[in-house]
């Protein structure tokens, strides 16, 4: 990439044109700048949540799922992403308690446990049992594949393919290394694989977040049923990129060690899939 | 040289954060820490990689005193305790607190010292050099912390060192 680091629309110096090129496929470190020039909004909003939740002072509420609440805001210094895992009134509050806290360590434990793998993961900063909520780093510089391949694809040029191939090249390694870890993520979909890449990298790296629904196995078939969901996570937010997705198992294939069962599994995984008859 | 901090889960605390170079009663501090004439953490700067990661002990450390569920006695001592890789509270004292050596450098954590007080009965005790908090970089023993938390090298890649470290003290308790 030639120079104009500065030109916060365009890394590639070929073009003088300022206003957006229908033809240029944008690099993760584009996709990245033009995110936060955008979409960022203030991390410190302070404000009560939403009802039942607990007030946490200094930080904003960004995401809400059927599990967790997201909020950003400062802890110690450091920009950061709070977890807050909520009761479920239709539970028994005592199994409510236990379920929860177990959610919350449970996630912990594996954080912990795929950095020792050399899976990169939002470094945790403080776990508050009490409250079931998890202080971790909030990645600076970083989009989700989802966004990434998105914004690809959206381009329209004919050599997406080839943009995206080192990417899915990445995400294949990575998962190789989880699963070479016995780490089951348990919810792998392009939103939970993130590209990070700041300033003094030349390439983006893959970051895994959500370990919340995660385990460890050892087995070839909770490992094919994790590819699975991947395959069909990303089949439905991603259409026609069937060979997007070949790309991340022919890399997991050649950077794990164990995959031959698994690749079995996934096969075998796919044809009991829904409406699939299975005879014999 | 003094560095505070409000912690922002606990905004009634404050840390305070002092480096001392070239200490050389560090018995004698340790016996007064134990008496209870000193009230602070003393630690073995050589064994922290960054002040983030003090702060990060603090929290935990008070968070846990305002439930009463402290593993040690005292909030400075759970400071010790959370700063070590392992649940040996004696190992947690030897690694990371004061250290019997002729010369050394440590960090000095006080809390709530909003008149500076406890840090000047501290400085008049300790015999050694006020430095820029900033040092501690420099002293940092990278391979004695790696060789103490058993760092892989597939883990180091994963980020900064205080990093690995911190995320391991945060998640020591996960099981």
């Amino acid at each position: 990439m030639a120079a104009k680091m500065e030109d916060s629309t365009r890394g590639s110096g070929d073009s003088s044109v300022t206003s957006s090129n229908m033809t240029e496929i944008p690099t993760v470190a584009q996709i990245i700048e033009r995110q936060a020039a955008s979409g960022e909004s203030s991390a410190a909003g302070g404000g009560t949540g939403p009802p039942g939740s607990l007030h946490h002072p200094g930080f904003a509420l960004f995401k809400q799922g059927a599990e967790a609440r997201l909020y950003r805001g400062t802890f110690l210094g450091r920009p950061t992403v709070l977890k807050e895992r909520f009761s479920k009134k239709y539970r028994h509050p005592r199994l409510d308690e236990k379920l929860t806290t177990k959610r919350t360590q449970g996630e912990a434990r594996t954080v912990a446990r795929a950095r020792k793998a050399g899976i990169p993961t939002p470094c945790i900063y403080f776990v508050n049992y009490q409250s079931n909520c998890i202080y971790m780093e909030d990645l600076r510089c970083a989009t989700t594949s989802r966004d990434y391949i998105v914004a690809v694809q959206s381009v329209g040029a004919g050599d997406s393919f080839r943009a995206l191939q080192p990417i899915m090249d990445k995400i294949g390694k990575t998962l190789a290394t989880m699963h070479d870890g016995d780490i089951i993520h348990g919810d792998l979909t392009t939103s939970n694989i993130m590209l990070k890449q700041d300033a003094s990298a030349t390439e983006p790296e893959v970051v895994l977040i959500d370990f919340g629904l995660s385990s460890v196995s050892q087995l070839a078939e909770d490992k094919g049923v994790d590819l699975y969901v991947l395959e069909k996570a990303f089949l439905s937010t991603h259409p026609n990129t069937e060979t997007l997705f070949r790309i991340i198992l022919k890399s997991y294939t050649k950077h794990s060690r164990k995959s031959k069962d698994v690749i079995k599994k996934l096969d075998e995984v796919r044809l009991r899939g829904r409406k699939r008859t299975m005879v014999g | 040289m003094e560095v505070s901090t409000t912690l922002d889960l606990y905004p009634d605390t404050t840390v305070s954060m002092v480096l001392f170079s070239g200490v050389t009663n560090g018995s004698e501090v340790r016996k007064k820490i134990m008496d209870g004439t000193i009230e602070a953490a003393v630690i073995n700067a050589q064994m922290i990689c960054d002040p983030f990661q003090v702060l990060v002990a603090v929290n935990k450390a008070v968070h846990l005193d305002k439930l009463d569920k402290k593993k040690t006695k005292t909030v400075f001592g759970e400071i010790l305790f959370n700063l070590s890789p392992g649940n040996n509270i004696l190992a947690a004292y030897q690694k990371f607190g004061v250290q019997d050596a002729e010369r050394q450098d440590v960090l000095v954590v006080l809390l709530n010292d909003l008149q500076g007080q406890q840090l000047q009965q501290v400085s008049n005790i300790i015999q050694g050099t006020r430095i820029p908090l900033e040092s501690l970089r420099d002293i940092r023993d990278e391979q004695q912390i790696i060789k103490l938390f058993k760092i892989s090298e597939a883990e180091r890649r994963v980020g900064r060192l205080e990093d690995v470290v911190v995320c391991r003290m945060a998640t020591k308790d996960a099981g």
